[in-house]
């Protein structure tokens, strides 16, 4: 007990001291030691060399580093050594050797890790530590256009799975010294890299913290995607409405960092997390910003209307011919008898089934071959739909009622597997309570998500609670001019984005 | 940190509860006691009802950080307070029952063939239970989002019956004199006094610039809304208002001249399902929270459940039966709710200074 807590004191005065560590270690131990740790895989290169006759090893993972970097940057200006050649150490190779800015000393323990995450690792013979070059070199994607995010005028450059591309395209966009990237590591087996960006005069302190805690109390063995980091942080990770925002585009990134969220960015992901997030989030799109406001209230006012059509209208038409026909114009309901009446299936079961085969076809279309897919969605659509209604197995206003839904479904892309769940909730209550039931259900999950608070931030906001100011951006979008205020549906430090001055209508600032 | 309700919420809470159960049935029974003047008597027991919420405004702007049961508790001690909060809670459970026998009968009427008693208690039950359960923010937010609709829809029915309306049908005015119909309007004391459920709302709301004139303003707007609304359809049906039971929708669905419009009225049924669903959800709440200032924190679920499955037996007391719910609460609860609706606000007026000594007391106790 006594003599780890004195290491871990005199670890904390002498922190790059190495107290269990043999010094006098060969290069040759030391990397059989190394190369066994890492199960003698045989992508673990350890290339031996002379460095003015004194032993030294470069150790890397074959696949993920770049070679012409190890050789040209690395092993050549190693051979030509210049400096003392009797005593060679790893300050004097790292400062007059060594041409790679990417490289630094590192300690005993970080060497497993540095390998792993594809850089070079220099042992030297006599000498404690080891000099850690960056040569990462995966095979990555180029910068895309997002297919989900795609827009017809604005930037085109989507996320990668490389963070450091990530951060970069950030980068390029906000240029300002208080923009903070923080980094945290989560995964105990990958190790996957985390980074926080946020501006540190916006955005509100306790988010942060808030985050940071978060991350930090989970031990988990791997993350692979920042799905993973966006469950950690919701306050309700069972429920099927997502609590935290995500974005495939730097632009839209750039904006939320703007506004004063914090954007956290996960190696190997595209998918870029935002917080805190509010539900009209999912009703923008990024091509609101870059076209006339008026068209873009209107595409708005579209997107909510087109939710309120795939959530409720199967419901609707179940409810309407099993509980409240005499509500329905006579010349409208005459139509749908003309179509249903010698149907196997009641209205209830009908739908059901034009839903499921829907939803499977979608699923088919997605996990084929592209070329397959495309058969798929004709047979489905053309054929099985077609001779479905011929054959006198579902009416043609469920077929086109269901179709309407399941389209309206992806106008509304963050928000299309939320939808399609409320869909069939919603097409049993309408089948079992009618309208009543509808309406109590709607009320049941309105409330349901006004419980929600993430991150301080009601997810309905701005409409209830109502913040007047946010307005301006909601399912109404103003002019970007008038949007002069931060938003305050969520906090952060600012009040004003920016201010015009002279202007020429009464000089307002 | 404490999360308030805005200024907004408390307004929108405030109109449901004023609006919701009162354009249903009432219209019709003040017609065949009252006759076309009941408008005049609706107006003035809303406005009785709007002083009595200025003098709760008066006590909440001198205590903004109390609730009411800590103000009654002030005023009168632990004992009187409880009674009082008891008082309420039977209130509020009251006008839970009418909320919700009202709204099966409107919605058997209009809406469906034959409605299962069942299938209309259960699962308005278990999400009202839900709702019963969130915090008090939550359900002003839900109020909040809602409310909006409930109000167009009102204005809508409104503005449809005012192009059709004669207000030549209310001439003469008062012909059988004023006090003629006093004692038979005093029967119907049930249907008012809905600004008792601000007391939820003491200590829980956030005072914003020009609180009360807002407040009293959008309120006042409110009751005259509201009596126009009586106005008009005692102007629109004339002799036949008595048989039009659910004013709300019969008036898209009667005019000939908005028969386009009355083909769509059940979309306006829905929307009052919804109002009538929040005005039962406020009350649910205002129950809840009366009867826990009364018998103290323990038991929440207990209680929610309890005064739920109360509701329950008392409409399958009256078999969903609206008519054998009115007689009854006409000959058994309107002393009670009278004294309820104008006797705790006076009471509070009078004894308000009250507070101010307490307080006084209570410091030279402490510096002693």
């Amino acid at each position: 007990m006594i003599v780890p807590f004195f290491i871990s004191i005199i670890k904390n005065i002498y922190p790059h001291t190495n107290f269990m560590s043999n010094k006098n270690l060969s290069v040759e131990k030391k990397s059989k030691e190394i190369l066994s740790s890492l199960q003698n895989n045989s992508d673990v290169i350890a290339k031996y060399f002379f460095i003015a006759k004194t032993p030294a090893c470069l150790i890397f993972v074959d696949e993920i580093v770049k070679q012409d970097e190890i050789s040209l940057n690395i092993i050549n200006p190693l051979n030509n050594f210049v400096g003392d050649k009797k005593k060679i150490d790893l300050d004097s190779i790292l400062n007059k050797n060594v041409s790679l800015c990417n490289a630094s000393l590192i300690l005993e323990d970080e060497i497993l890790i540095k390998i792993l995450k594809g850089y070079a690792v220099l042992l030297v013979e006599n000498c404690e530590g080891a000099i850690a070059f960056n040569v990462v070199g995966y095979e990555q994607r180029s910068v895309e256009e997002p297919p989900s995010s795609t827009v017809i005028s604005g930037p085109r450059e989507g996320f990668t799975e490389s963070i450091k591309t990530n951060i970069g395209l950030i980068r390029k966009r906000l240029v300002s010294k208080k923009l903070k990237i923080e980094d945290c590591e989560l995964g105990e087996r990958t190790k996957t890299a985390i980074k926080l960006v946020y501006f540190d005069d916006l955005v509100d302190s306790d988010i942060v913290a808030q985050i940071k805690k978060r991350i930090s109390r989970v031990k988990i063995d791997g993350v692979i995607d920042s799905y993973y980091i966006g469950t950690i942080l919701e306050n309700k990770p069972n429920s099927i409405f997502r609590q935290v925002g995500n974005c495939e585009k730097p632009d839209i990134a750039c904006s939320k960092i703007l506004e004063g969220r914090v954007a956290i960015l996960v190696d190997g992901s595209p998918i870029v997390l935002t917080v805190p997030f509010v539900l009209i989030e999912d009703f923008q799109s990024s091509n609101d910003y870059y076209s006339e406001s008026h068209r873009s209230s209107m595409l708005r006012v579209l997107r909510i209307i087109a939710l309120i059509m795939s959530i409720y209208f199967p419901a609707m038409f179940i409810a309407l011919q099993l509980y409240h026909y005499k509500v329905l114009p006579l010349k409208f309901l005459v139509t749908i008898i003309d179509t249903t009446q010698n149907l196997p299936l009641n209205p209830f079961l009908e739908v059901f089934f034009i839903i499921i085969l829907f939803d499977i076809l979608f699923e088919a279309s997605i996990r084929m071959p592209k070329y397959l897919g495309i058969a798929v969605s004709i047979v489905g659509a053309l054929i099985l739909g077609d001779t479905a209604v011929k054959a006198g197995l579902v009416s043609p206003p469920g077929v086109m009622i269901v179709a309407m839904s399941a389209i309206t479904i992806y106008i509304i892309p963050n928000q299309s597997s939320q939808i399609s769940i409320l869909r069939f909730i919603f097409a049993f209550i309408g089948g079992t309570l009618g309208f009543h039931g509808i309406i109590i259900g709607s009320m049941f999950l309105v409330a349901y998500l006004c419980n929600f608070d993430c991150f301080g931030t009601p997810y309905f906001a701005p409409y209830s609670p109502f913040v007047k100011s946010d307005q301006k951006d909601a399912f109404i979008k103003e002019n970007i001019f008038e949007m002069r205020n931060m938003p305050q549906s969520f906090p952060n430090q600012k009040e004003r984005r920016f201010s015009i001055e002279n202007k020429k209508r009464g000089n307002k600032k | 940190m404490k999360k308030l309700v805005s200024q907004r919420q408390l307004i929108l809470i405030l109109i449901i509860s004023l609006v919701a159960l009162k354009v249903l049935l009432l219209p019709s029974l003040l017609a065949k006691e009252i006759g076309r003047d009941a408008y005049i008597y609706v107006l003035i027991a809303l406005l009785f009802d709007f002083f009595m919420l200025l003098i709760f405004l008066f006590l909440f702007n001198k205590n903004p950080d109390l609730s009411f049961y800590q103000i009654l508790e002030k005023m009168f001690g632990c004992m009187i307070a409880r009674i009082m909060m008891f008082a309420l809670f039977l209130f509020f459970l009251m006008k839970c029952w009418g909320a919700f026998v009202t709204n099966y009968s409107y919605l058997n009427e209009n809406l469906y063939t034959s409605l299962k008693w069942y299938t209309y208690c259960f699962p308005i039950l278990i999400i009202v239970f839900f709702i019963a359960r969130l915090k008090v923010n939550a359900l002003a937010r839900l109020v909040e989002f809602f409310a909006p609709i409930v109000i167009i829809g009102f204005l809508v029915s409104l503005l449809v019956g005012i192009r059709k309306a004669d207000y030549t049908n209310l001439l003469p005015i008062l012909e059988n004199g004023f006090f003629g119909n006093f004692s038979i309007f005093f029967k119907y004391s049930f249907w008012f006094g809905d600004y008792l459920i601000f007391i939820v709302f003491f200590g829980n709301t956030k005072v914003e610039k020009k609180f009360n004139i807002t407040i009293s303003t959008t309120i006042l707007i409110a009751i005259v809304l509201i009596a126009l609304f009586f106005a008009t359809i005692f102007s629109v049906f004339s002799y036949n208002s008595v048989s039009h039971t659910n004013s709300i929708s019969d008036i898209l669905q009667v005019l000939p001249s908005t028969a386009d419009i009355g083909s769509f009225d059940w979309v306006l049924i829905l929307v009052w399902d919804m109002a009538l669903f929040l005005y039962f959800a406020i009350y649910i709440l205002g129950a809840f929270y009366s009867f826990r200032q009364t018998f103290g924190k323990k038991y929440d679920l207990i209680t929610t459940s309890a005064i739920l499955i109360v509701v329950l037996i008392l409409a399958i007391i009256v078999n969903f039966d609206i008519e054998l719910s009115i007689s009854l609460a006409k000959k058994y609860f309107w002393i009670f709710s009278l004294s309820i609706e104008y006797g705790i606000p006076i009471l509070l007026f009078l004894f308000s200074p009250m507070i101010k000594r307490r307080d006084k007391a209570d410091e030279i106790f402490m510096e002693k």
